[in-house]
This record gives structure tokens, C-alpha cells and sequence, in this order.
């Protein structure tokens, strides 16, 4: 069975104990995914199968951001905020420069998120902010920047060759899912195959031990900040060409679903622990619930508190599953 | 053992809790109808005498004249919310227009930090030490400005609200703005007759529990609930695109694309649900869209035929009637203590005029 005390040691996440904390999860996928199935004749309908993977797929994208940044044992606050200004920085290189080649633009988007994750590195590992300070602040002020600059405009529909990455299909299935499996991937191989990434479990996991191992955290920690925020803004722009459009407001109603879904995915709080498949199964769980309860047609007015107690449930029984197998271990 | 106990317990639970949320989907039909007319209820002491008919424009507002001239050269100061939003930047035109036109002096004032109420009773301290003769404001917040509006009258300014509500419990000269819950009834009058007066609609709310979302979508089920071919389904978008679109796949899978109308109360959700829609692969000329307010994303959507109507609050009249109350007030006129501007349904035909 999964020994993370173990893993932590080892300065390893091992790939077994993360396969075995999923199940509890996947199993309440399935569960979820019957009896919706049983409740509503919509559920399992292709069409919605298929949207409901596209919905689910750039919440993963944006759940991977945060996941790193919480596997160091930190947050990022900022993230929907880099989400708006990427997306933002992209819609409006397209819109008000048109000679500029569309993945110029994007690449534009990305570098911004990069730079927000560097003054969110700076502040987390050389002024020593508490990472929710010090990523709230940055919201706060990037927020602030797109505003500044979109003077609270919208801005609206872009060039049909961008939207392809958002709404064109290949063989059926939506590019934002492929998209998302693709980052999944090379996120889980930084992560699991890369010096790197074990760096990152191990700052997570004890940064007293892994700075004695020589491991340089400051360095680690910003380059994962700029990692996120690259993968934040990646997401923003995912979503612009999905929606068609973008404002400084953007990414702020997709913070917490991603804070839930890594959560729900079983990444440890505190840091060092979880992974990135967990949060993949925590966002599909999200847009599950959501895509249920718009089916059943339950009122916005219950539909927060299901969705909590689920949250809940589904958290409890992690931690019900952990407690049970560390004893075993012991 | 025991781990397998607990699981199972947990999971019931779990599959208890979805089930029973299921339950209530399945008289949804029925029971659509019983909180509209309970919510009816309740609306029926704060709304309006007379359920509006097909009136726009200048019938809104009723015997208020705003025509007058001034008697004397009066002093009024306009204050908004922020300096940097379209919509308010109508409300300075408006102002400083009906300056002219009515011969009185205007200044306008707008807190540096974007609705930052604390900086709008700074500014209404300094207009008291200018002497004004007249304040008209759109308080960032409706209770949060009361300290300020006590010092107004302590001077004797009189106060005019412009746009947006003050503290009830404070001595005010006249409120001018929409009616939001009539805006709703009649935005509901006008999709229905759109749609045929039968089919499916879909209300992207704001956020529920906010006074301008909530009387809104209550006005438009108010007017639905009159047409029996008409089913409404609504839900809270905290006015955010995303969920907007998501929402409205999650519709068009419910109704297997038979979705005939999406009625949003605020801006920047309706272009959303138009976006959905296409994604569905359904057809935009089938579905009524309605957006609200006039933004350039707006315009781009009615352009497009993405968007069929949106309503302009025509804010440059909103604070053009709010000098025009202070002018009659000054000249010893009694005003009323509540001044409705119109509203425009605007689409492709009359956008011109509203641009």
C-alpha cells in the first residue's frame, strides 16, 4: 500500500502510491457518474460526454498550475489573475495588431504569465512573503493592471484561426482536450522524470532537509512560480478561444474550483505530497458535479451547497483512506 | 474491514445526497411555477403601480420635466463611482450637457481609486466647503455613503441620487433611475414576443442576492409566468462569461437544442451564450439572445447577429434628469421623490442612435 511517509524520505514521489491514492477518487467519479446516469437521461448523451470532457479540460490545464506551486508546501492566490492578464495581453495584441501571426500573440500571453510568476517567486522566496500574502497582493495588483488597461471594457471575438485551439474537433473530440492531455503529460514527466521535479517534492516535503541535500529551494520555488504562471496564463488564452472573449475579471471565478480540484485530487496542503493525476481526476469531479446539477436543473441557489458538501465528502474520504493506510503501514 | 464499512457508509451518504437533488427535477414542470408566484408576491409591495405596456423612451419618466430652465446660475456637482468606465463617462456628458441647456454651473467628481466609497465622502466633504448649491452622486455604496450624505444635510445641499439608491433612513431630494423589476418585466414582454410567445428560455442571472440581478430576473419571470407556452429555466453566472457558456451547452443538452431564447440581466454574459450556442452547432436566427447595456462587445454582437437586442440604460439621462431635478428644486419647484428614466431596447435597426 502507499507509504508517502516513506516517499518523503526517499526525496521520491512514488508512482505507485500515487496510482493507489487516486482510487478512492476515481471511484467516486464512478459512483457520481451512475447516478447521474440513473437521474438524468441527458448524462451519459455523447454530446454531453464530449462537452463535458472540453468544460472539464481547461480546468485541468489551470488545476496543473496550482498543483505545482502547492506541491512546494505553497499557493498561489494569483493565478486567476494571471489567467485575466494572459489571456488579456493575447486578445488585445490580436485585436488592435493584426500584422502580428497569431502564436506570436499567444506567446506574448505566456510570457506575461511567466513574468507574474517571477515577481511571485521574488516575493515567496527572497523577501520571504507567506505565499498567501504575498500572491494575494500580486492578484490584487495585476488585477488592478488589466483593469487599468481594458478601462473595464470586454473585449470580443477574435480571429477564426486562434478559436480553433478553443471550439475545432478532431475526430469528434474538442482541441482543448487533447490540449490538456498533452500538458498533463509534460508536466507529469517534469514532475516525475526530471531533477527537477523531485526537487519540487522534496522542498515540499521538508525545505530544512532538501536545503541540507543541497538543494537551492529559492531557486526551485521561483522557477515553479513562473512555471505556474505560465501554465495560468496558457489557460486564460485557452479559454478566450473557447468563450471569445476575455476581460480583467477574467480568471477569477476559476480560482477556487482549481483550489478544490487539487484538493479534491489529494495534494497535500502542506506540501510534498499528491500529484498531478490526482488533480486531473479533482477537476473532471468538478465539472461533473457542475454539468449534474445543470442537468437536473437544481436551483444556483442549492447548487453551492451540494457542491461544498461534495467537496467535503470527497476530502473526507481521502483522509479516511490515508489515516487507514498509514496505520497499516505502521 | 472497518475501512470498507466506512467507504460504504460515505458513499450512500454521497449517492443519498445526489439522489435527493434529483428529486425535485423530476416535477420540475409544475413546480416552476409555485416560487414565481410566491416571489411575485413578495415583489408586489416595492413594485411600480402600473405593469409597464410597450413603453420606452420618454413616456418613462412620466410629469418630470426636465426642460426648466434655471432661475439663477446654480452651482451642481455631479459625483460617480469611477472615472474610467464608459458608463460612467455617459453620466459626465449627461450632467455636463444639461448644464448647458439648463444655464447652471456643473463640476464632476469621481474617487480616484474606482468605487472607493471612502474618497466619494472625502469628495462630498470638499463640495460642503465649495458651497454647491446642489449634489446629485451615485454612491459606490448604498449604506456606506450615509456619513456623508448626514454632512450634506447638516449644510442644507440638497442630495439627488443618480443611478444608484442612498440610505433610505437619510433626508433626499429625488432618486432618478431605472426600475430595475420593470426593466425585467419588460425585457420578459418583449422575448416572448420575439419568441412566438412559446418555447424555452433561459435567464443568465448575475449574482443571486444582489438588488440589481435579482430584481431584474424577478421582473422578466413575472412576465414570462403570463405566457403558458413559455417554460423558464435560471441560474446565477456571478456575471461571468465562462459560466454563462457553460451553462447554456449544459441547457442545450438538457432540451436536445431546443433552447429558444437566452435572456441575460447584465453585460458580458449574453455574447457568451451566443458562443455556446454556435459551438452546439445550433442556429443563432432560432435563438433569441438579449445582452444589457451598451459596450462595445455588445455592439460587435449585435453587429454580428450574434446578439438581437440589448437594453441601454442611457446613463447620459440618468444624470442629465439628476441636474434637471436639482434646477427644479432650486427654482422652488416641487420635485418627485422618485424620477424613472427610460430605457431603449436596442438592436441592429436603432443602434445607430445609441452608439
Amino acid at each position: 500500500m502507499a507509504d508517502k511517509p516513506l516517499a518523503v524520505k526517499k526525496f521520491k514521489p512514488q508512482l505507485s502510491s500515487q496510482i493507489m491514492g487516486t482510487i478512492p477518487r476515481i471511484m467516486i467519479l464512478l459512483i457520481m457518474g451512475t447516478v447521474l446516469a440513473i437521474t438524468s437521461p441527458h448524462f451519459l448523451k455523447p454530446m454531453n460526454l464530449i462537452n463535458l470532457m472540453a468544460m472539464a479540460s481547461i480546468p485541468i490545464v489551470f488545476g496543473l498550475a496550482q498543483t505545482i506551486v502547492v506541491l512546494t508546501g505553497n499557493i498561489d492566490l494569483s493565478l486567476g489573475a494571471i489567467f485575466s492578464m494572459g489571456s488579456v495581453i493575447t486578445g488585445l495584441i490580436m485585436k488592435n495588431m493584426e500584422f502580428v501571426p497569431i502564436p506570436i500573440a499567444i506567446l506574448a500571453g505566456l510570457a506575461t504569465g511567466a513574468l507574474m510568476g517571477f515577481f511571485n517567486g521574488i516575493l515567496m522566496a527572497k523577501i520571504k512573503l507567506p505565499s498567501f500574502i504575498g500572491s494575494f497582493a500580486l492578484r490584487v495588483a495585476v488585477t488592478g493592471i488589466a483593469n487599468a488597461i481594458l478601462q473595464g471594457y470586454i473585449i470580443y471575438a477574435f480571429p477564426e484561426n486562434f478559436r480553433v485551439l478553443g471550439l475545432s474537433r478532431v475526430w469528434g473530440i474538442p482541441v482543448p482536450v487533447y490540449i490538456s492531455v498533452v500538458t498533463f503529460f509534460i508536466v507529469w514527466l517534469i514532475l516525475n522524470r526530471t531533477k527537477f521535479g523531485r526537487r519540487i517534492y522534496a522542498v515540499g516535503a521538508n525545505s530544512e532537509a532538501a536545503r541540507l541535500s543541497g538543494i537551492k529551494n529559492e531557486r526551485v520555488i521561483i522557477m515553479v512560480y513562473i512555471f505556474a504562471g505560465i501554465l495560468a496564463a496558457f489557460a486564460g488564452i485557452l479559454q478566450t478561444a473557447r468563450v471569445n472573449s476575455t476581460h480583467a475579471f477574467y480568471g477569477e471565478t476559476s480560482l477556487l474550483p482549481s483550489i478544490a480540484a487539487v484538493v479534491i485530487g489529494g495534494t497535500s496542503m502542506f506540501g510534498g505530497v499528491g500529484g498531478v493525476f490526482g488533480t486531473v481526476i479533482g477537476a473532471i469531479i468538478m465539472n461533473v458535479i457542475q454539468n449534474g446539477l445543470n442537468l437536473l436543473g437544481i436551483p444556483s441557489i442549492y447548487q453551492q451547497f451540494i457542491v461544498g458538501i461534495i467537496i467535503l465528502i470527497a476530502v473526507a474520504i481521502d483522509q479516511l483512506v490515508r489515516n487507514y493506510t498509514t496505520k497499516k503501514v505502521r | 474491514m472497518k475501512k470498507t464499512t466506512i467507504l460504504i457508509s460515505l458513499l450512500i451518504a454521497f449517492a443519498l445526497i445526489l439522489g435527493a437533488c434529483a428529486a425535485p427535477a423530476a416535477e420540475e414542470a409544475p413546480a416552476e411555477e409555485a416560487p414565481v408566484e410566491e416571489a411575485a408576491e413578495e415583489e408586489a409591495a416595492p413594485a411600480e403601480e402600473e405593469v409597464m405596456e410597450e413603453e420606452t423612451l420618454e413616456e418613462a419618466k412620466g410629469d418630470f420635466d426636465e426642460t426648466i430652465p434655471a432661475d439663477a446660475e446654480y452651482d451642481i456637482a455631479l459625483v460617480v463611482k469611477n472615472n474610467t468606465s464608459p458608463f460612467w463617462a455617459d453620466h459626465v456628458e449627461g450632467a455636463v450637457a444639461a448644464g448647458e441647456d439648463l444655464g447652471v454651473n456643473i463640476t464632476t467628481h469621481a474617487p480616484e481609486k474606482q468605487e472607493d466609497i471612502n474618497l466619494q465622502i472625502a469628495i462630498l466633504e470638499d463640495l460642503i466647503t465649495a458651497e454647491v448649491d446642489c449634489v446629485a452622486i451615485a454612491p459606490a455604496n448604498t449604506d456606506g455613503i450615509t456619513a456623508g450624505i448626514v454632512k450634506l444635510n447638516e449644510a442644507g445641499i440638497p442630495v439627488v441620487y443618480d443611478n444608484t439608491m442612498g440610505p433610505a433612513t437619510e433626508p433626499y431630494l429625488t432618486y432618478v433611475g431605472i426600475d430595475n423589476y420593470e426593466v425585467g418585466l419588460e425585457m420578459g414582454d418583449y422575448v416572448a414576443n420575439l419568441m412566438g410567445e412559446e418555447g424555452n428560455v433561459l435567464i443568465l442571472e448575475g449574482v443571486q442576492g444582489q438588488s440589481t440581478s435579482d430584481q431584474r430576473t424577478q421582473g422578466a419571470k413575472d412576465a414570462f409566468a403570463n405566457y403558458p407556452g413559455i417554460v423558464v429555466e435560471s441560474y446565477a453566472t456571478n456575471w461571468d462569461a465562462t459560466v454563462s457558456y457553460d451553462i447554456t451547452t449544459d441547457q442545450l443538452t438538457k432540451l436536445g437544442g431546443e433552447l429558444d431564447a437566452v435572456v441575460a440581466v447584465g453585460t458580458g454574459m449574453a455574447e457568451a451564450a451566443a458562443e455556446a450556442v454556435l459551438a452546439y452547432g445550433g442556429n443563432l436566427e432560432e435563438v433569441v439572445v438579449g445582452s444589457f447595456d451598451i459596450t462595445d462587445a455588445v455592439i460587435e454582437g449585435l453587429e454580428r447577429g450574434n446578439v438581437d437586442y440589448t437594453i441601454n440604460q442611457q446613463p447620459f439621462w440618468q444624470a442629465y434628469y439628476s441636474v434637471a431635478a436639482c434646477v427644479q428644486y432650486l427654482n422652488g419647484l416641487e420635485v418627485p421623490d422618485r424620477v424613472r428614466t427610460p430605457v431603449a431596447f436596442v438592436t441592429l435597426e436603432n443602434l445607430d442612435q445609441h452608439r
